[in-house]
């Protein structure tokens, strides 16, 4: 949908009169735009004096030769995948908490505050504090239920960008340092197209200086740049990497790309999967794969337990394993977007989970994996794809509040609880697909179904979270509250923000389970 | 203080610093107000303002030779990027101050404003405030960032990943929201 066509743009014209100082109807914005603060001058004279001076001492480095700033080539056409920062930044944390964070709290448990270089993997240089701010720094909370913190009694403490573990010892190059400020980088030696495996005549190592050397991993989205081209080798690009560039692990994947037929599962018929998807299979104690569709779009969601091991570093822990009067942080994520759900298999003792995903995703997921993170795997969330929709015309009854009603069939309710009228609970709701003409082909391919589909990237679901919502009525209808289905079935009305009713009716119209979790 | 940069003089100015570094002064000032404004609604107080923007142009500053030029509107996406994380951080590690005193309001901006009128204009600036923090984060950044940060969608799309129609959906409904609250309590009074 383009800008013409926004349902909004007549607001948006408006902000952008407000924005220009003009005059504007709109008190509200008007308001807005005379209530912007002002710093005291002397403060920013003084800050001015102090970063110039910052800046001044900075500048020498310069002068000795490395290159200070980076203007962009755009015939380089460097290309990038925004999107997977999140992931990335997270499996970091995951891999430096999970591989150097046991060693780090036994140091700490000593009463020694020097981590050891030595636990990291060989040839992998982490900037750890610096991945975890990353990680963290995406938290808070959503009402599209994308990311939430709970129980924070150890808040992650932001730490110096300078935690050095560049150190690591490399067996066949330890003592190739020309000088402690240096250390050393892998860098492409020609152009690496996506999906190209790594050779040995494609990169080399150069020295860095070690401040550049850190800031390869926040500004390159990565999160390790390597010291040792072995560990690189026969691995396979996940981007494009343009010559001279030094290599990240958000340029390369371990996982190897699968042929399109080993995919293409016979149980989806003549579906096939996006370009760059690959295959993963693992086991997991999460039944939700069972009741979601073949062939659907799902999201894993990763909860993380971690404690402050000290002001620099977090451990991610089993809770089981905490001492009675330490409590973890917990952060609930999404660590994988957008997979494709192709396979489960119930046997009596696991459940075993085949996803088409992202080369990085897998990595992510097989990282997470790994250290026994807890995983769920939900449908999947893109609340952007529902938001220019048909539907928002609807007109709902409102509440004594102002807020709007909706009834939602009580056979789309799943709950722990008893529902009482006045329980005010989050409800997190979801469905498959997201475009209504789909529905009647798409929810469960089975072996052997004819479909006239040639593509599932159609398959998108939404995952929404309305907080604090009020229950209303639970009953087969009255007066006051008539049944929407017409007939004596069971329904449940809620209380919604008048802007959400239209979803909330949307996805309750279109079959959507709705989980309710009591607000406490 | 602030001065006005066509995007051609600010990618001259940032190649400028690795020589001279008095051409950070010019970005510095260009880009200040809107990026305390931004943190100011942010975090309430003026002294934490304060704190958060001196934090913000530090990392700016230290970060300056990481920084990639990738044309307009570049810089001032990487500049409030920093900036939001920055205030992010200082929300993990602060209770949120929803209610302010006269005293810790930030002074608001506006020429030859009387005594009276700069009080209502604080007063004015703590109920929007509040109100505002009474929004979905996603909400409050958005429209933080477009109206204080005086920011493009595009430009905060890409500072919040976010898309850009989600970006302006987020505003519109926002402020929506905000109108309610705001018609609600009557603020105009």
């Amino acid at each position: 949908m383009t800008e013409n066509h926004h349902p909004d743009k007549e607001m948006l014209d408006e902000i952008e009169r407000v924005l220009k100082h003009q005059a504007s109807d709109n008190e509200l914005l008007t308001k807005l735009s005379q209530t912007i603060p002002q710093a005291r001058s002397d403060f920013q004279n003084s800050l001015e004096d102090s970063l110039m001076a910052q800046l001044s001492a900075t500048t020498p480095k310069t002068e000795s030769g490395d290159e200070f700033m980076k203007l962009y080539d755009e015939k380089s056409k460097r290309k990038k995948n925004k999107s997977s920062r999140l992931p990335f930044t997270l499996v970091a944390a995951v891999i430096a908490i999970t591989l150097i964070g046991g060693l780090i709290l036994i140091t700490s448990l000593n009463n020694s505050t020097e981590p050891y270089a030595d636990s990291l993997p060989e040839g992998m240089a982490l900037t750890t504090t610096q991945l975890i701010n990353e990680a963290i720094a995406t938290g808070g909370t959503s009402t599209i239920g994308i990311l939430q913190e709970v129980t924070a009694t150890f808040t992650p403490t932001p730490v110096p960008g300078n935690f050095n573990l560049t150190a690591t010892p490399i067996a066949n190059i330890a003592d190739e340092r020309t000088s402690e400020d240096f250390t050393r980088v892998v860098i492409a030696l020609r152009d690496i197209e996506l999906n190209e495996t790594i050779t040995a005549d494609m990169v080399t190592t150069v020295q860095y200086h070690k401040e550049d050397a850190w800031g390869l991993a926040e500004n390159n989205q990565g999160t390790f740049y390597y010291n040792n081209e072995g560990i690189i080798i026969g691995q396979r690009a996940s981007t494009f990497i343009p010559a001279h560039n030094p290599i990240t692990s958000s340029n390369i994947t371990e996982t190897q790309n699968c042929d399109h037929e080993e995919i293409e599962l016979a149980h989806l018929g003549c579906s096939t999967v996006d370009f760059g998807y690959t295959l993963l299979t693992f086991n997991t104690s999460d039944a939700m794969p069972l009741v979601l569709p073949l062939g659907s779009r799902v999201d894993a969601i990763a909860a993380l337990q971690y404690i402050d091991v000290d002001e620099n570093s977090q451990l991610i822990v089993d809770e089981d394993d905490l001492p009675l009067d330490i409590v973890p942080t917990i952060m609930i994520n999404t660590i994988v977007s957008n997979a494709i759900l192709l396979n489960v298999e119930d046997s009596s003792d696991t459940i075993t989970v085949s996803l088409a995903l992202l080369a990085r995703d897998a990595d992510v997921l097989r990282y997470m994996l790994e250290a026994n993170v807890p995983l769920r795997f939900v449908p999947h969330t893109d609340y952007s794809e529902l938001l220019f929709d048909d539907g928002i015309s609807s007109e709902y009854p409102l509440t004594e509040d102002g807020l709007a009603m909706v009834s939602i069939p009580l056979t789309q309710v799943n709950t722990d609880t008893v529902v009482n009228i006045g329980d005010i609970f989050d409800i997190q709701f979801s469905i498959l697909p997201d475009e209504a003409d789909l529905l009647s082909v798409i929810p469960t391919p089975q072996a052997g179904d004819v479909t006239n589909l040639t593509s599932i990237t159609p398959y998108s679901a939404n995952i929404l979270e309305i907080n604090d919502s009020s229950v209303i009525y639970v009953g087969r209808g009255s007066e006051d509250y008539p049944n929407p289905s017409g007939d004596d079935s069971l329904f449940m009305a809620i209380s919604v923000n008048p802007d959400d009713a239209w979803i909330v009716d949307w996805y309750a119209s279109n079959g959507a389970n709705f989980n309710l979790r009591p607000r406490n | 203080m602030q001065n006005a940069l066509s995007p051609d003089e600010e990618r001259d100015l940032i190649a400028e610093i690795a020589t001279n570094p008095d051409a950070f002064r010019s970005l510095y000032r260009h880009y200040f107000g809107r990026v305390f404004a931004y943190i100011a609604y942010r975090v309430g107080r003026q002294q934490d303002a304060e704190d958060v923007t001196a934090d913000v142009f530090t990392r700016v500053v230290s970060n300056l030779h990481q920084f990639e030029y990738r044309g307009e509107g570049s810089f001032s996406a990487w500049i409030f990027r920093i900036a939001y994380n920055t205030t992010q951080e200082f929300h993990r590690q602060n209770q949120a101050r929803i209610f302010l005193t006269l005293e810790e309001i930030p002074d608001i901006k506006g020429e030859r404003l009387s005594h009276d009128e700069a009080l209502i204009r604080k007063e004015q600036f703590a109920r929007l405030h509040q109100m505002i923090g009474t929004l979905s984060p996603r909400r409050q950044e958005v429209i933080t960032l477009r109206f204080f940060g005086e920011l493009r969608n595009q430009e905060i799309a890409e500072i919040l990943a976010l898309d850009e129609r989600t970006v302006a959906s987020h505003l519109c409904r926002g402020l929506a929201d905000l109108q309610r609250k705001y018609q609600h309590e009557d603020i105009s009074t």
